[in-house]
């Protein structure tokens, strides 16, 4: 139970945390002081390429946060001991598949991004965060959805077990 | 499910009520309507020898195969 609250209330900060975040940028693009890390330019100077890539981007954050929520949502029923419910298991589902499409949506743009400077005369390699966490991203969605199969199974031999008699 | 459970009339043929069976057999009254309302996923050997010993039947008497249902 200690585990859950304490669950619970990590998931709370960083989704508060990460929505102050998103509310930071909307204020912070006007004033023109925000930079794509792997570009290393102000926004005066974006493309539309780069407007392009900064609006997936930031479509690929929305879909984390709306991951989180569906966590946050999840962490709710697992404080009430819900464990097998119908509800921990579509918002644990929900919140797989977000990552999962987060993950795989930031690797793309890598991708893009890599293709867009290869293709310009520049060949780079980076071994860095921005490589590592859309594919930590990928995994733990990839479980999230794994785990809310295996509970939706252990759900229905439960349910199967309390109707023995 | 194709396996019908006729307990209820079983118990009328033998003039007996459900929490009669119940405190015979040892289990809940809620587990014994849970067999009568046909809800129940599975029946334990145990407990179908207790049910068949309280109601001097087989367990035929019981458990019948139904292909329409």
């Amino acid at each position: 139970m200690k585990k859950a609250i304490l669950f619970k209330t990590l998931v709370d900060i960083l989704y508060i945390l990460h929505f102050i975040g998103l509310i930071g940028i909307i204020f912070i693009i006007p004033f023109g002081t925000i930079n794509i890390n792997q570009i290393n330019m102000s926004v005066e100077d974006w493309s539309l390429f780069y407007w392009s890539i900064f609006i997936v981007s930031l479509f690929a954050y929305i879909i984390f946060l709306r991951g989180l929520y569906f966590l946050r949502k999840m962490a709710r029923f697992l404080l009430t001991n819900k464990y097998f419910s119908d509800d921990t298991i579509v918002n644990l589902k929900n919140s797989g598949n977000n990552f999962l499409y987060t993950g795989i949506i930031s690797f793309a743009l890598i991708v893009v991004l890599w293709i867009s400077k290869l293709t310009g005369g520049k060949f780079e390699l980076i071994y860095d965060n921005n490589l590592l966490i859309p594919l930590f991203l990928s995994i733990i969605g990839m479980f999230f959805i794994i785990q809310s199969n295996a509970l939706n199974l252990a759900k229905g031999i439960k349910e199967e077990n309390e109707l023995t008699v | 499910m194709a396996i019908v459970i006729n307990l209820d009339v079983m118990l009328a043929k033998r003039k007996m009520k459900s929490k009669e069976l119940a405190e015979i057999i040892g289990i809940t009254t809620a587990n014994i309507s849970i067999l009568k309302s046909g809800k129940a996923k599975a029946i334990r050997f145990s407990t179908l020898e207790s049910i068949c010993k309280a109601l001097k039947c087989q367990p035929a008497d019981i458990l019948e195969y139904n292909e329409t249902e």
